[in-house]
């Protein structure tokens, strides 16, 4: 009924051409309640998220498949997952195939990009995000959600390419390179069952999270606004340290 | 919520589908357990789960890593740990089964991530699967193994009767189950009972369905002192809706929903339809079905069919145990045990008919009979030994070869088939005086012969079995004295022992015989055979009067000086190759991959199997090396 109201009054003009339970969908998440500041690791709900793309250009390339998989209360919970493959008109590049996995044929069967968006921000519900390099996940998600919803995507992210060095503090290994997503999955003995599957990804991403947060509590961090700090603290000298 | 990612449904079950049970276990049942596991990580050295934590309700699987469990108290590391859990692997099985907090404290050896399964997503797999159900009891004969060395004999007891209680109702299904229509009279049901000397009925409607059941308790409360008409039907005081349970479940599942319900009768149903009931005088009955109650069925059998059915009786029941992973050694003692008895029993019956033999006599198991180490079916290998006359013999030889032809029939019938090798009583070769036996075995020491070697490694380890003990104990005593001496024929034997080398690789684990079965290994002939051959040469060369392999490094041992840890290790190693070898040999198991007994594919093993296998054959290239030392070959 509210949906219906806006559409008379005009102010989802822009979308006369979406149906009234995507713009309810919408509503959800324009009205989503904010997480609680101070909120412990354990009480809350993460989605651990990993895109896939048609390159790594975050102002040309397309996004192609969404993989996420929620963790609470210190575990992965399989049955809160979400993966969702976005049909393209244009199929990407022969080369990056080779890279994500998805075929053109399952990129023309995927799920129209609206739809897929909005079941996304659904299944987010407002919680915050974890990835690693999330800048790249985050600018894909804003871009697509900007393109097809008219939608300024607003969510917190946690960078886990800035957390695990700021809590393990690693050793430079060899020609002063950083250590990859790679190098910390065999630290921990993670293995990815399929990779550049974006759920895939995105669970070993999650065990990740899960190993580091031993090492987060040592580090005193024991509320979500706390290991964001860290993060951010890291990412801060390191962009003016370039040893780092 | 949205539906999970069935792409992450898919990647889990195909890491589940990696181990035991989980990969014999219907694909579309694992994903939706899949879909409801959760996913959790243990740092190095921290403690995952422990009796404190109080009753267990999940069970915990390893996804990564390395989970050690140890006894609470003893500081973890080395001969504390009492198991090692890898990827795949369950814990805690015995405590969730139990509803009771585990007894040991498991702990993630390294970075661990363990999926969590939820109590009740475990009890429903237990009723939905039956491998899932095979593996989750089976392992509670494990901990007999546990208990056996002492770790936890408190509920050894417990757990004996435990094995018997994984077969299902079905098996314990006999007599026709007495039933009536709910509008009988209570009067006729009652004169029934009564006559028919019964404890309960079971109403049943057209369909054979089970209503309801009446049972002789409920002529107190309900009938006598509640003054009901006997001309009323039945239905009015029957117990409407009772228990049920598929012929399929295993009796531990009866025993439990009587235990919580407290009902002493369970129905059991097949399609809906009564097939029976199981009471819980009929479960204790089984609890009590021990080695001593066949025995007594065996010396009290007066017929060669009678005892033919008594010995059936017992490969069933050791078949059972098997299936429940009774450890090797109780098994084959058990085994053993009773097979004595039979041959004994066969020996008496015999002599009841031929009553001609006038002399003392003993007749003497050979082999793994000798050893004490029979596994389901085995041939007969036998002999006799008696005391004569040089004169005399040659009558009294033939009075016991009619004899022992005769048991030596019986024993086939009773499903010990006649020896293709001719290594019976009933051949005049093996059916010597005292004297005949110790210059054939000074013979067979003195050429080193190929077959004197292969007959002193089947003859030296003869044990009585029935007779005059003592005609055999002479033997053995005048062996021990005059083989120490022979280090030529010991010699020889330890050259033969070393040509089966146990298959162990340096760059791979295990190096595949060459065979028609490629990737297994013969597990008789390179898993067990160097360990006997090295026993029985310790044996003899140090006066040992024992002839199982076990109890002859158990008694070498110190004589050779090795250590206790070192002869320990050493049959710990024998016993779990014959373990592997017993279930090698049963078509139930579903392991053995089509193999022909004794082979085994390490592949096809567990990755904590195949750990243990190697080591146990490293435990019998150790006792190699020392014939090499020993005898410098």
């Amino acid at each position: 009924m509210a949906s219906l109201w806006r559409r008379w009054l005009g102010i989802d003009a822009s979308r006369s051409d979406w149906r009234v339970d995507e713009l309810d969908q919408l509503a959800a998440w324009r009205t989503r309640p904010r997480v609680p500041a101070g909120r412990s690791l354990a009480e809350q709900r993460w989605v651990v998220v990993d895109v896939e793309s048609s390159g790594l250009d975050l102002m040309t390339d397309r996004l192609i498949a969404i993989g996420a998989v929620a963790v609470k209360g210190n575990a992965v919970d399989i049955a809160d997952s979400f993966e969702v493959v976005l049909r393209q008109d244009a199929v990407s590049a022969d080369e990056n195939i080779l890279i994500h996995g998805i075929a053109a044929a399952e990129q023309r069967g995927g799920v129209a990009p609206r739809e897929a968006l909005l079941g996304f921000l659904d299944y987010i519900a407002g919680d915050p995000l974890i990835a690693y390099h999330a800048f790249f996940d985050e600018g894909m998600l804003r871009r697509a959600c900007r393109d097809h919803l008219g939608l300024k995507l607003k969510c917190d992210w946690l960078d886990l390419a800035q957390l695990a060095p700021a809590v393990l503090k690693p050793a430079p290994i060899e020609h002063g390179r950083s250590k990859n997503l790679d190098d910390w999955l065999a630290d921990f003995g993670i293995q990815v069952s399929e990779r550049h599957r974006a759920v895939a990804d995105a669970v070993a991403t999650a065990q990740l999270w899960l190993a580091l947060l031993p090492a987060l509590q040592r580090a005193g961090a024991h509320s979500c606004d706390q290991a964001r700090r860290l993060a951010a603290e890291y990412a801060w000298l390191r962009d003016r340290d370039p040893r780092r | 919520m949205t539906q999970p990612a069935p792409t992450l449904i898919a990647s889990t079950v195909a890491d589940l589908r990696r181990h035991a049970p989980f990969d014999a276990m219907d694909r579309a049942l694992l994903g939706e357990v899949a879909a409801k596991l959760k996913l959790r990580y243990y740092e190095a050295g921290s403690v995952i789960l422990d009796p404190s934590h109080g009753q267990v309700v999940q069970l915990f699987i390893v996804q990564r890593g390395l989970v050690e469990g140890f006894r609470p108290g003893a500081e973890g590391g080395g001969a504390a740990v009492a198991l090692t859990l890898s990827e795949g692997e369950c814990f805690p099985v015995g405590a969730i089964l139990g509803r009771r907090p585990t007894h040991l404290c498991f702990r993630a050896a390294e970075d661990t991530f363990c999926h969590e399964m939820d109590g009740a997503v475990f009890e429903d797999l237990m009723d939905r699967s039956r491998e899932f159900r095979h593996y989750a009891t089976a392992r509670l004969s494990n901990l007999v193994e546990q208990s056996r060395r002492g770790m936890q004999s408190d509920y050894a007891g417990r757990m004996a009767g435990l094995t018997a209680m994984a077969q299902p109702l079905k098996s314990l299904l006999g007599r026709e189950t007495v039933t009536a229509g709910a509008d009988v009279p209570i009067r006729e049901v009652l004169s029934r009972m009564h006559t028919l000397r019964i404890g309960s009925v079971v109403i049943v409607d057209e369909a054979k369905r089970p209503i309801g059941i009446f049972t002789e308790r409920d002529v107190l409360d309900r009938v006598a002192l509640a003054g009901t008409d006997l001309a009323q039907p039945i239905s009015l005081v029957m117990t409407r809706d009772p228990q049920c349970l598929p012929a399929t479940a295993a009796l531990f599942e009866a025993a439990q929903l009587m235990a919580r319900k407290r009902f002493r009768h369970v129905l059991v149903v097949e399609d809906g339809m009564l097939a029976g009931v199981v009471s819980e005088r009929d479960l204790f009955a089984l609890q009590r079905l021990s080695p001593g109650e066949i025995g007594k069925a065996i010396h009290t059998a007066d017929s060669v069919a009678a005892l033919a059915h008594a010995a059936a009786e017992v490969r069933k029941l050791a078949g059972g145990m098997l299936a429940q992973g009774v450890a090797a050694e109780q098994l084959t003692q058990f085994v053993s045990t009773l097979n004595d008895a039979v041959v004994e029993r066969a020996l008496s019956l015999g002599v009841q008919a031929e009553d001609g033999v006038k002399v003392r006599w003993c007749w003497l198991g050979l082999g793994s009979e000798g050893r004490m180490e029979q596994t389901l079916a085995t041939d007969q290998d036998n002999a006799i030994i008696f005391a004569a006359d040089p004169d005399s013999a040659e009558a009294s030889r033939a009075d016991l070869l009619k004899l022992a032809a005769r048991v030596n029939a019986t024993l086939d019938q009773c499903g010990f088939p006649l020896c293709t090798g001719d290594i019976m009583a009933k051949n005049p070769r093996w059916c010597l005086t005292e004297a005949e036996w110790r210059a054939l075995f000074a013979d067979w020491m003195r050429s080193s012969s190929p077959d004197a070697l292969l007959n002193a490694a089947i003859f030296f380890d003869f044990r009585p079995l029935a007779g005059d003990f003592t005609l055999a104990d002479g033997l053995r005593t005048w062996l021990n004295e005059h083989a120490r001496h022979q280090t030529g024929f010991l010699r020889q034997m330890a050259v033969n022992a070393l040509q089966a080398r146990p298959p162990l690789g340096v760059i791979r684990d295990f190096v595949p015989d060459d065979s028609d079965h490629p990737g297994s290994i013969d597990l008789k002939r390179y898993g067990a055979r160097p360990f006997i051959d090295a026993a029985r040469i310790f044996a003899l060369a140090h006066g040992v009067s024992a002839t199982n392999t076990a109890e002859r490094l158990r008694i070498a041992g110190p004589r050779m000086r090795l250590g206790e840890e070192e002869v320990a290790s050493a049959i710990d190693g024998f016993h779990f190759v014959q373990m592997l070898r017993l279930k090698s040999s049963d078509p139930e198991e579903a392991e053995t991959g089509g193999l022909p007994p004794n082979r085994v594919d390490p592949e096809r093993l567990s990755a904590l199997d195949r750990r243990i296998l190697k080591e146990a054959l490293r435990q019998a290239r150790k006792l190699q090396s020392r014939l090499e030392l020993d005898y410098q070959v």
